[in-house]
């Protein structure tokens, strides 16, 4: 195997790892601010690992380019929807999460 | 085929099952609008491996992310309407109340036709379908099914993609009469009930504003190249139509003043792509052809015409029907007419 299509596989590896601890943080997190945390996590370091192992099979640096113009579009929509469902949830008075025994 | 590629396949298979009976059977709706979403996506990548990247890029703009939008913005009107039901006898909200009082007695006339448009429908009516019938019937009277080789009439197309030469040249009228349907499609919703609704101005703050002011422009970027890519690689003005159509809708939902059909301008670039279509397909017959012949040296810059003023259309047609006709404007028209 090539160094780029170990690079590729190493980051492809790595990046799903975060989409499924992302989604393993949907499931699991006890309200509605921490799971926007853990997806969004996985959009941007998940996405960006897969496009970072995407990018080492691109044959030109055209494709190159549009694949981190897809990673950036990405992270600043699910950034911008994050703002807008955290938001929604404040209005709507949905208090942050605390772990029982910290007050 | 791979025996990865196999088991890829099955699993995307039995994943787009699961959710299509997920969403079908699930009591929410809301839950269910979701569902119906992210089977547009899974649909989108059995598109991909299909090889079938023009409809890829369809479903995943209209069937995934207009269809959601609009799905979503009819719940939520319609469960207005529910709770205005469920307390029938309490005061409505006065403009509600307005608009039953003022359109209920001139319903009829609202609705009548003037001359002018019976006019309008009786020409473009005779304007499509005499020329179509003359390209159409000779090929269902004989009984052999005209069979042309795409590889072979590619370099008379204009084009160099197969799925545009089609589209825009080979079966011209097939995509004209589907621009046809989503124009009467609008003209039905366009008096509708269902209420656009008023989206909060001030929702989002400097984060949402940030974002439309760099996306917006994006949009419009995408579009235009999606629409020029048409000619050679997956694309064209319908995937364009529906990029600028869902950064409208991303306009509307955060407050922007939305097209208004009573807008002369608004008309006129709702009837463009229509009237650009039929104008070449008459020069067809104009320059000793059939209608909607459209052959090189001109195929290619006809097609990228048609194609250019279509995407406009029909952006506009799916922002309509994404908004329907606001309460407002039908009480306007409304009490127009009482003043008549």
């Amino acid at each position: 195997m090539s160094l780029p299509d170990l690079i590729t596989v190493l980051s492809l590896v790595l990046g799903a790892f975060f989409f499924l601890a992302g989604t393993v943080g949907l499931l699991r997190f006890p309200d509605v601010y921490t799971r926007l945390h853990a997806l969004t996590k996985a959009d941007n370091l998940g996405l960006g690992l897969i496009v970072f192992g995407l990018a080492w099979q691109a044959d030109t640096w055209f494709e190159i380019a549009k694949l981190f113009i897809v990673w950036g579009a990405i992270m600043l929509s699910s950034t911008t929807c994050c703002h807008l469902v955290a938001q929604v949830a404040i209005t709507a008075g949905i208090t942050p999460w605390r772990r029982r025994d910290d007050h | 085929m791979t025996i990865r590629l196999q088991i890829f396949d099955a699993v995307l298979v039995l994943t787009m099952v699961a959710i299509a009976l997920r969403a079908l059977l699930i009591r929410d709706l809301f839950q269910s609008i979701v569902l119906f979403i992210v089977f547009g996506l899974t649909l989108t990548i059995a598109w991909c491996r299909l090889e079938a990247l023009d409809v890829a890029l369809a479903e995943a703009a209209i069937g995934a992310g207009l269809t959601g939008a609009l799905l979503l913005n009819t719940l939520a009107a319609t469960r207005g309407r529910e709770a205005d039901r469920l307390t029938e006898n309490e005061p409505r909200g006065g403009r509600e109340q307005a608009v039953t009082a003022t359109s209920a007695p001139t319903g009829p006339s609202a609705i009548s036709l003037r001359p002018t448009t019976a006019i309008g429908f009786v020409a473009t009516a005779i304007l499509v379908a005499v020329p179509l019938s003359m390209v159409v019937v000779p090929f269902a009277r004989s009984n052999e099914a005209p069979r042309i080789s795409i590889e072979q009439a590619l370099p008379e197309s204009g084009v160099t993609n197969p799925v545009t030469a089609v589209l825009l040249n080979f079966r011209a009228y097939d995509t004209l009469l589907e621009v046809f349907v989503l124009f009467a499609a609008v003209i039905a919703v366009s008096p509708a009930t269902l209420s656009a609704r008023e989206y909060p101005t001030d929702i989002g703050g400097p984060v949402l504003r940030a974002f439309i002011r760099f996306f917006i422009p994006l949009t419009v970027l995408v579009a235009a190249y999606v629409l020029w890519a048409g000619t050679k690689a997956p694309g064209g003005a319908f995937q364009a139509a529906a990029i600028l159509a869902a950064g409208s809708v991303l306009l509307i939902v955060s407050g922007a003043n939305p097209p208004s059909p009573e807008q002369k301008r608004w008309r006129v670039l709702l009837v463009s792509g229509l009237a650009m279509f039929l104008l070449v397909g008459w020069s067809g017959i104009v320059v000793g052809g059939q209608f909607l012949e459209i052959r090189p040296p001109w195929a290619g810059p006809l097609i990228l015409l048609i194609e250019t003023v279509l995407t406009g259309s029909l952006a506009l047609i799916l922002v309509l029907l994404f908004r329907g006709t606001s309460l407002d404007e039908l009480e306007h028209v409304a009490s127009r007419e009482v003043t008549k």
